[in-house]
């Protein structure tokens, strides 16, 4: 794997006089800050990228690609990274599936999919431009291809869940693996399948991949029109006979997830079975739902369940747990914990809040969805 | 205890309940509109705390040259009160961390002080802005050492209070580092010294940062300056490094001693104002938005004057403003000021306000005066009907 560096030296002796200079005071924050005037690039703590190129890749999704600083260590094909844009004066992350620029380690491409009501996503469409300098973060995520690659794998994608599945494609093409590779690959058509001419160039010049694009307009909102595939025993079957001792990797919206979830576990390989997903946990809406409240502190994690019409600090107090509080009312943050996932409603505000990573109270919040939270105090 | 009633505020529950409506709208308002303006100015408050500290230290450099060590330590002064509190406080506030900005998120910050931020989050923002003047529970109200209003019981100790104050103010962030262990009650046998263990342990690893940062770590960047300055020149090299390092440590001394002074200065001036009211445990029992708000703003004092004095007291001088919505952005109290001030003339609420001398003179009146046995009845109970079904 081309897999991620050490950082340069430079890197590292700058992070050894920055902490250094945390004895006089200068915070990672400020010397970061201060370094990022003359080139934001060479920030050492909270990593910076400039937009180098972007284009069009369907009506609805767009790619940038990203030109980093020596701190970015590279990415392992199927990792994402976060993304951060501020609008409005509030940094919103997001977690995209970057594409290495010929195997660079400095460049990456990012593609977007303009999501209804995205501050993120629309924010890249709309106002990021070539020459920006936007906040990123370094690749995480366990979604990639083992090492050495086996013989075969399977990848499943719908919709922008094509992007880490084309990140390890184009890896695998890099590096003339041996490996055969089937890509069954649903969109709700071909207007809407992102990568589309660069799949089918793939495809009639790469014989060891096997490329199976499926129109379905199944695993998208019920109104509209058209195909409604999903992924059966039969479509599996008759593309990849030998589907269930495979590495298979499926990235796509929920249903089709849980699709290849209930297929791999009733096949009894759930093992065999990576699923990456990264759209916003919905909201069930349902003031009868009980969801999964998980909170770490300190190393430590508690989980209770919590209905949608009580406080999450009462619903966790119910279960039996100290959850360290305040003023009860919003007013003091001593309850404050970080939202990494799921969403809440701010009952001060009435406002819906989708976790990625910003500060709530549990003492004037309920649950919408299951939740991870991190308890910062 | 007198039992003389003043009335003040709302007569009736419907009356406190449009109060509560028409203070909660005033924040409303505010709230949605809360975004890139803010972003902007908290952005620029630490720029300026970063550039002034940064001119400061450098200026000290120059070793005792009085232009240089004069304006030097003045500026390092200066840039502690701003990151103290128009940055500090408020952040820590979680006023700005809806921007999901590490450098500005409530839980995360810490300031150039000797108080732990855990520890400043706790009896502040919580106990603080919770019980605000509540004698008992707010214990910040005095500190545990003075007696600032006659439900206090005199002791032989008060009558040195206004030395005791003079102490307080010098080394004010010594006194705040310290405070929420509460080491009166220790002293008296209230309190087991092994259960301020842990909070002591905090306390201790800030102090240590920060002694280590004005006390050692920039005194030997000063011996170093000094040193290769007589390096350069061939002048006296041991003399000059001894000096270049005794100028920023007494520096950095004078930098944190008018930080202290001030900050004791303007959160003196905020709540222990002549016409500042207290209340019981009881009477707060039970308490509506409403009742709460009306405490807030009995036990608030704001000062007048421009916009560098609202820079530099962190806008506490809009102290009523900050007690009634502690987590909007301080920058905005000064454009609710005048709403919140005329729903108080309607509801016949007092409003204090006043110039920072004169404040600052009846803070020096009521600590003289309360350091007598006796003293004039402050303290309140706010007489309407309770929200509770048991006391209705």
């Amino acid at each position: 794997m081309p897999a991620t560096v050490t950082p340069p030296a430079t890197v590292s002796a700058t992070r050894r006089v920055a902490s250094w200079l945390n004895h006089l005071g200068v915070s990672n924050h400020a010397f970061d800050d201060t370094v990022g005037l003359l080139n934001p690039l060479l920030t050492v703590h909270r990593l910076h990228a400039k937009v180098v190129a972007k284009q069009s890749e369907t009506p609805s999704a767009c790619s940038v690609t990203l030109q980093a600083g020596p701190a970015f260590t590279g990415l392992v094909p199927g990792q994402y990274v976060m993304i951060s844009v501020v609008t409005n004066g509030v940094r919103h992350r997001r977690a995209y599936s970057p594409r290495s620029v010929d195997g660079r380690v400095d460049q990456f491409t990012i593609t977007v999919q303009r999501q209804q009501g995205g501050k993120v996503s629309n924010h890249i469409h709309d106002q990021l431009k070539v020459g920006d300098v936007i906040e990123i973060e370094a690749a995480a995520g366990d979604f990639t291809l083992p090492t050495p690659c086996p013989a075969d794998v399977l990848l499943i994608a719908g919709g922008s869940g094509i992007t880490p599945c084309m990140s390890m494609l184009e890896h695998l093409r890099r590096e003339r693996s041996n490996t055969r590779v089937t890509l069954i690959y649903f969109a709700r058509s071909r207007q809407d399948r992102i990568f589309a001419q660069a799949l089918d160039a793939m495809a009639s010049q790469w014989s060891a991949l096997r490329y199976v694009p499926v129109d379905s307009v199944a695993n998208t909102a019920a109104s509209l029109a058209g195909a409604q595939d999903t992924l059966t025993p039969e479509l599996l079957n008759q593309h990849v006979p030998a589907w269930q001792s495979v590495a298979a990797y499926c990235c796509g919206p929920a249903p089709l997830m849980d699709a290849a979830r209930d297929l791999w576990k009733a096949a009894g390989v759930s093992q065999r079975l990576k699923l990456e997903a990264f759209a916003p946990a919905r909201p069930s809406g349902d003031p009868n739902a009980r969801h999964l409240i998980h909170i770490v502190r300190e190393g430590q994690a508690i989980d209770f369940e919590a209905p949608g019409n009580e406080t999450l600090l009462v619903s966790g107090e119910k279960a039996g747990h100290a959850i360290k509080h305040g003023c009860r009312q919003g007013i003091c943050h001593e309850c404050t914990c970080r939202l990494n996932s799921g969403s809440i409603k701010d009952l001060v505000t009435g406002e819906r809040i989708d976790g990625d990573g910003q500060p709530v109270r549990l003492c004037v919040s309920a649950a919408l969805s299951d939740l991870q939270l991190e308890s910062m105090g | 205890m007198s039992t003389k009633t003043t009335t003040i505020g709302p007569r009736s529950m419907e009356e406190m309940a449009a109060f509560e409506r028409e203070l909660d709208a005033i924040r409303d308002e505010v709230q949605v509109t809360i975004g890139e303006r803010d972003a902007a100015y908290i952005r620029r408050i630490l720029r300026i705390v970063r550039t002034t500290e940064t001119l400061g230290r450098a200026l000290l450099m120059f070793g005792w040259f009085p232009p240089t060590w004069l304006l030097g330590a003045f500026l390092l002064g200066i840039s502690k009160i701003i990151d103290n509190m128009e940055l500090g406080h408020n952040v820590m506030h979680g006023q700005f961390s809806w921007m999901n900005d590490p450098r500005f998120q409530g839980d995360s910050f810490d300031w150039d002080n000797t108080c732990p931020k855990e520890e400043w989050r706790h009896a502040h923002n919580f106990v603080h802005h919770t019980y605000t003047n509540v004698i008992g529970k707010d214990r910040d109200f005095g500190y545990g050492l003075l007696r600032l209003s006659n439900d206090l019981r005199w002791s032989w100790l008060h009558p040195f209070q206004l030395l005791l104050t003079f102490l307080l103010a010098a080394f004010f962030e010594w006194f705040v580092a310290i405070h929420d262990m509460q080491m009166d009650k220790v002293v008296i046998g209230r309190k087991k010294w092994s259960d301020v263990q842990p909070q002591w342990k905090l306390v201790r690893a800030k102090i240590w940062r920060q002694v280590r940062k004005d006390y050692i770590a920039w005194p030997l960047v000063g011996l170093a300056a000094g040193a290769a300055y007589g390096v350069a020149t061939g002048g006296a090299v041991l003399d000059l490094a001894t000096d270049g390092a005794l100028a920023v440590l007494a520096g950095n001394l004078v930098g944190n001693f008018i930080r202290n002074f001030w900050a004791w200065a303007i959160i003196f001036c905020g709540h222990f104002t002549d016409d500042i009211y207290t209340f019981n445990r009881e009477s707060i029992e039970g308490e509506t938005k409403g009742q709460w708000y009306l405490r807030q703003i009995l036990g608030s004092s704001n000062i007048k004057g421009g916009k560098l004095l609202h820079l530099l007291s962190g806008n506490l001088s809009h102290q009523v403003e900050h007690h009634l919505f502690p987590d909007i952005p301080a920058n905005r109290y000064i454009e609710m000021a005048p709403k919140v001030q005329a729903v108080c003339a309607k509801y016949r609420v007092p409003y204090n306000t006043g110039r920072f001398i004169p404040q600052l003179l009846t803070v020096f009146k009521r600590i003289a005066r309360y350091s007598l046995p006796g003293g004039s009845q402050k303290a309140v109970t706010i007489e309407v009907d309770s929200m509770l079904p048991e006391k209705a």
